[in-house]
């Protein structure tokens, strides 16, 4: 499709211009649709003040499905499992060629904002932070200042 | 990377100062929320009201039935034309650049300084150079019309309220007007259509298109001034109306119900439309141009390779490649094909085969590029590399197994 590698080019060029505040994207070189982000994250979580890697790529059929996106820094969190996948509706079956690449950080960043251990992706995190929510909390903290502090 | 190169020149709603969130918004509203571009072909969702371009909103429903934008259940059927939403976007369109220029030229000069917050300048450059060029610009656009194809001198100079809708009608008989080149050679097919336009108006959309098509050509030939009568779309009941006589049918129309006048017209042309479709067809347009029979959904994992591959040359389009890239092929000409249908000013068939094979071109090559990009990186963990990832690392594979022969030695003593 001649108009995705457009859309992709705009994104991109959207993204320099006029960044997302707490977002970082890099384009890697030599691949148009391979990215490398650097994540904030949110005040008032415990993952506060920590710098989060994570790769994204572009499909061959974006926008018609999802990108494919990872945390590379280790994380403490429910829906984030060992290697970094991530349990999001609209990395998934909720995704809209309507989306790109801007909201679904804004999505993975709010994620971090607010965890839902009811959609677990990694399980025990998920019973830690159901049972004992402030333990749960001050590990991803820990984790967070042992990680993901620059 | 071809299609990357070629089409670089990018337009986006951030080359709007960011004093300037207005129109930021307004450049951002006027795109489809899909390929991000301005909209081409807009076409309204029925149950939730979103807006798409034809063709993208089309590739999406292929895939999934549901709303690009909420998600809401959604057919392709339930689609409709928003026109106003294509003027709006080419008018927007045709001023972007003057309005950009005179920005920031008016953002250079030393007086209009950065102080001025973001609301002086916005009314500022609306209020002067702006709009004198918008309107210079529409005036232009005006007296193009009005010149090739003669819109009498009372619908410009109506009432206020009558305005808008007035622009609105210029600006579409102005783009109808640059349309594709095949129109001039397409003369003898203006008499039939021309005889066609005494067939009650309603009767089908598409033949509405042609008489628009036809009009415009008989006005570049130069025929006589009665026949260039110029027609437009009632827009209540989107009825085919003679320009003079369209303030008299307004008043009519809108006097009666409007709501069951709507939807029964509206029901009435798609319906029409449906059945009447390939009946309209002249043959004398099948000779002079390429015209293909409408393509329609097909099962297709009920079809063997044989019979699609006949199918689709029945239909006009290259049988060639398996049947995925028949398949492929098929799904996009379709939504090709009904996009240009939804168009105002469509494409002939020709134009419109010769986008399916720079589609398919586009989409080959896209597939080299990552198989290039791909297949090294896959090959790496394959066969051949394995020996050079073996070879790289012999080194620390030998000092890792001293290292665990010389644990296993240390520990073996202490377990037995």
């Amino acid at each position: 499709m001649s108009m995705v590698p457009k859309r992709i080019m705009k994104e991109v060029e959207r993204l320099n211009k006029d960044p997302v505040p707490g977002i970082e994207v890099d384009i890697v070189e030599g691949n148009i649709r391979y990215f490398n982000v650097i994540m904030a994250g949110p005040s008032q979580s415990p993952y506060e003040g920590g710098h989060f890697k994570l790769e994204l790529f572009l499909p061959e059929e974006y926008p018609m499905s999802p990108p494919k996106v990872r945390f590379l820094t280790k994380m403490y969190h429910p829906n984030i499992d060992k290697l970094g996948r991530i349990c999001l509706d609209i990395l998934k079956d909720k995704w809209s060629p309507a989306l790109q690449i801007r909201t679904v950080l804004l999505s993975i960043q709010a994620l971090l904002s607010a965890p839902n251990p009811d959609d677990p992706l990694a399980n025990d995190v998920a019973e830690q932070w159901k049972t004992n929510e402030k333990q749960a909390i001050q590990t991803a903290a820990a984790w967070t200042r042992k990680y993901a502090s620059q | 990377m071809d299609g990357i190169a070629s089409s670089f020149e990018l337009d986006d709603p951030s080359d709007w100062p960011s004093t300037l969130p207005h129109l930021r918004e307004l450049d951002n509203l006027l795109r489809c929320p899909i390929c991000k571009e301005y909209f081409n072909t807009a076409m309204v969702t029925g149950g939730c009201g979103h807006t798409f371009c034809s063709l993208c909103v089309r590739r999406c429903l292929t895939q999934e039935t549901k709303c690009p934008s909420c998600r809401a259940p959604l057919n392709k059927s339930e689609l409709r034309p928003n026109r106003l939403v294509d003027n709006l976007m080419r008018t927007f369109k045709g001023g972007r650049q003057l309005l950009l220029n005179s920005l920031t030229k008016s953002n250079s000069t030393p007086t209009n300084s950065i102080s001025n917050n973001a609301e002086t300048v916005f009314s500022g450059c609306r209020g002067k150079s702006a709009s004198k060029e918008e309107s210079t610009l529409r005036k232009r656009q005006r007296i193009s019309t009005r010149s090739s194809a003669r819109i009498s001198n009372e619908a410009n100079n109506e009432n206020p309220a009558f305005a808008d809708s007035d622009a609105m009608q210029n600006g579409l008989s102005f783009v109808v007007l640059d349309d594709d080149g095949d129109i001039g050679v397409e003369s003898d097919e203006n008499y039939t259509d021309n005889e066609r336009d005494f067939v009650p108006a309603k009767s089908n959309n598409k033949k509405i298109d042609d008489t628009r098509r036809t009009e415009e050509s008989t006005a570049s030939v130069g025929i006589t001034p009665q026949q260039q009568d110029t027609k437009v779309h009632c827009p209540n009941c989107k009825q085919l109306v003679s320009q003079s006589l369209i303030n008299r049918h307004l008043d009519r129309c809108l006097s009666s119900l409007p709501s069951s006048n709507e939807s029964s017209s509206v029901s009435a042309v798609s319906q029409a439309k449906k059945h009447l479709a390939p009946m309209l067809k002249p043959q004398s347009k099948r000779a002079a141009t390429l015209a293909l029979p409408k393509p329609t959904k097909l099962a297709y994992s009920l079809l063997s390779e044989s019979k699609l591959r006949r199918t689709l040359k029945d239909l006009g389009i290259p049988p060639k490649g398996d049947k995925n890239q028949m398949q492929t092929r098929h799904i996009e000409w379709v939504n090709m094909y009904l996009a240009n249908e939804d168009s105002e000013s469509p494409v002939s068939h020709r134009a419109l085969l010769k986008q399916l094979a720079a589609w398919e071109e586009s989409m080959a090559s896209n597939q080299g590029e990552s198989g290039a990009k791909q297949q090294p990186s896959s090959q790496q963990s394959s066969s051949t590399s394995v020996t050079d990832h073996a070879a790289k690392y012999a080194d620390s594979f030998a000092t890792l197994v001293a290292q665990a022969s010389s644990a296993m030695r240390t520990k073996d003593p202490s377990c037995e």
